[in-house]
């Protein structure tokens, strides 16, 4: 079928008459300067604005904090390791929050040893600041300045990710090191995006809370600019990784197939098992873990075939895939609300797009959306209203688990010599074209510049 | 608001390197060439009166091309009885008279045939990556998708697409057969009728 489409499509175009008379009507309808469109998305950038104004706040907190903290240590040898225990599970605004901080990740920091697990455990931290966020608003207890506090954390852990992760590339060969960085940020860009979508859920149902709404809002966009900073850096790593030495991509694309069995299986568990009741739920899991299994097979076909390029890219996808299930899976199974969406409706641009049109974005920060679609939209990328706002869940905010944050199978004895075969041709395969090694260009090769003023 | 010269000249570039482009997406999304001419003109007219009220637009590509799946969609909404059938059997053909060859032409309407049955969530993701040939990623932006969403309706759509293709082989088969026992009757019938005189 595809053949047939790249066959044809050569043969139809507009026609250079039919061309030039619509540039004609254009230039015409430029100079009278008509206006009368309301289809049109709409693209703004974040205002960085936000953040520094809350600087200051935050300062004060530190201040407050610190005499908190020094009579909470003195409480925490007093009374041991339950209370570190009973912090784990703390919000911001409570008294065990500071421990849960100021004591507790600090000692989980002092016990990374090794710059892999540092890059996971800031990247457990700044999902689980995310956590925290989304259990507040459901709550009902989401307010600016603990927004903007466990926003500007988040920030601060995924710099820290990002720092960690370099370091870590640093000190590796080159087959090893773009690996890594690969599975790395693939695993942090999906979890990322799970949080993203369970915010977006938490956001609609905050609808009669426009202030909440509005906090959600702006946290969201600030996560999707880093998941957007995390896709970049995977595909640059991905890139890396297929121009390794054929052994090297072998040798990673084995390991990688076998650790994806257990993955997809153990997200078929997950969905099974989750709170996700909606037929539409199930149906739609289940159909994504089918997908990632055909990937699977394909990638197997494709390394029997001593084609492992092409192979990383169907397993890499199929990864992504079944990783999506499975944390979308274990979200649904601690927030009963969101068990009725499946993983496709779930549109966070939508989402965005709606917090613009009812007025409720945060003041002077503009979002990133798209053009707004209606209920009956055929592509399906409206969100379903959730049940109402400040359920009492008892959704945990524990460290997230279940990402695997870059750990690499055995990938030993690579060769990091320079040579370096070509880059495969992107193939018709759905698959492997997921990974395409091709970015998207900000603007056209020819047009001199950007179209922004 | 005035929009500066430099960007009118941009914009105009665009049209000239994205026109046809634009055009085939929606041609092959609505089977229609005079209304995906309309769709694809009406792109750029939005996309110019968006910079006319101060837009900003990074990626000008998938700007278009978004603009345009928003048309397409809205349009389909207001002409779902407008069927490639149903054109044919009032006398329009949709295929470009213009092509090249008879063989193009069947090939043409052989595809517009497949992508005018499949469902309208796949028939975009299909035409965006084997007609418009954009990747995955860049799908995922215009429709406002994770690539995993994008990944999965390509795939289920590639095969959706395959067996309507070789449905649409089988009955074409069957009815060249059945055109040649035909032709075959129709050939013993004279034969048989002069030999009678």
């Amino acid at each position: 079928m595809q053949d047939l489409l790249t066959k044809v499509r050569q043969h139809i175009t507009l026609g250079e008459r039919a061309k030039r008379n619509a540039r004609i009507r254009i230039v015409s309808s430029m100079s009278a300067g008509n206006a009368n469109s309301d289809v049109v998305p709409t693209l703004s950038a974040v205002s960085a604005q936000q953040y520094q104004q809350w600087s200051v706040f935050l300062g004060y907190q530190m201040l407050a904090r610190r005499r908190v903290v020094a009579f909470l240590v003195a409480a925490f040898v007093i009374l041991g390791s339950s209370v570190s225990l009973a912090a784990a599970d703390a919000l911001p605004g409570e008294a065990l929050y500071v421990i849960k901080k100021d004591i507790n990740e600090p000692f989980r920091r002092a016990l990374a040893v090794s710059k892999e697990s540092r890059a996971k455990l800031e990247a457990e931290l700044a999902l689980l600041r995310l956590e925290e966020l989304a259990t507040l608003a459901e709550r009902g207890s989401l307010t600016v300045a603990n927004r903007s506090a466990l926003e500007a954390d988040f920030l601060g852990h995924m710099e820290k990710v990002n720092a960690s992760v370099s370091s870590v590339v640093q000190g590796q060969k080159a087959g090893e090191k773009a690996f890594f960085a690969a599975e790395f940020n693939s695993d942090l860009e999906i979890s990322l995006q799970v949080r993203e979508k369970v915010l977006a859920l938490v956001s609609a149902g905050n609808d009669d809370n426009s202030v909440a709404q509005g906090d959600i809002l702006v946290a969201l966009v600030a996560v999707r600019e880093q998941r957007e900073a995390v896709a970049k850096e995977r595909m640059k790593a991905e890139d890396l990784v297929v121009v390794q030495p054929d052994q090297v991509v072998d040798k990673i694309v084995v390991a990688k197939i076998r650790n994806l069995d257990t993955l997809i299986t153990r997200a078929e568990e997950t969905a099974r098992r989750s709170l996700l009741v909606a037929d539409t739920a199930r149906e739609e899991s289940s159909a994504y873990l089918a997908v990632a299994k055909e990937l699977m097979r394909e990638a197997n076909l494709k390394l029997e075939a001593d084609s492992s390029r092409e192979a990383f890219g169907l397993a890499q996808n199929a990864k992504r895939i079944a990783t999506e299930v499975l944390l979308f899976s274990e979200e649904a199974s601690r927030r009963p609300h969101i068990a009725t969406h499946d993983l496709v409706t779930v549109s966070v641009g939508a989402r965005l797009n709606e917090g613009v049109a009812t007025g409720t974005s945060a003041p002077s920060a503009s979002v990133i959306g798209e053009a707004p679609r209606d209920a009956t939209s055929p592509t399906g990328t409206t969100i379903v209203n959730a049940v109402p706002a400040a359920t009492t869940t008892n959704a945990q905010a524990t460290p997230i688990q279940s990402a695997n944050f870059g750990i690499m199978p055995e990938a030993n004895n690579t060769d990091s010599s320079s040579d370096t075969k070509d880059k495969p041709q992107n193939d018709a395969d759905v698959g492997a074209s997921v990974i395409e090694l091709e970015t998207v260009p900000k603007v056209a090769p020819n047009i001199p510049g950007s179209l922004v003023p | 608001m005035e929009v500066p010269d430099v960007t009118q000249q941009e914009f105009l570039n665009a049209y000239d390197l994205y026109a046809d482009a634009i055009f085939r997406h929606c041609f092959f999304r609505t089977s229609n060439r005079e209304h995906a001419e309309d769709l694809a003109q009406e792109t750029f007219l939005r996309v110019w009166q968006y910079l006319e009220r101060g837009g900003k637009i990074d990626n000008i590509k998938a700007f278009l091309y978004r603009v345009a799946n928003n048309l397409v969609v809205d349009g389909f909404r207001k002409k779902r009885s407008s069927s490639l059938d149903r054109m044919q059997e009032e006398g329009f053909d949709p295929v470009d008279d213009s092509l090249p060859s008879e063989e193009v032409r069947l090939d043409v309407a052989r595809a517009l045939r497949v992508l005018d049955e499949l469902e309208p969530q796949f028939r975009d993701v299909m035409t965006m990556r084997y007609i418009d040939e954009l990747s995955p990623r860049e799908i995922s932006e215009i429709l406002g998708q994770t690539e995993n969403a994008v990944s999965v309706r390509l795939h289920r759509g590639l095969k959706r697409a395959r067996e309507l293709l070789e449905s649409a082989r089988v009955r074409e088969g069957a009815l060249l057969e059945a055109k040649r026992e035909q032709d075959e009757y129709k050939q013993q019938s004279i034969k048989h009728a002069r030999s009678s005189y």
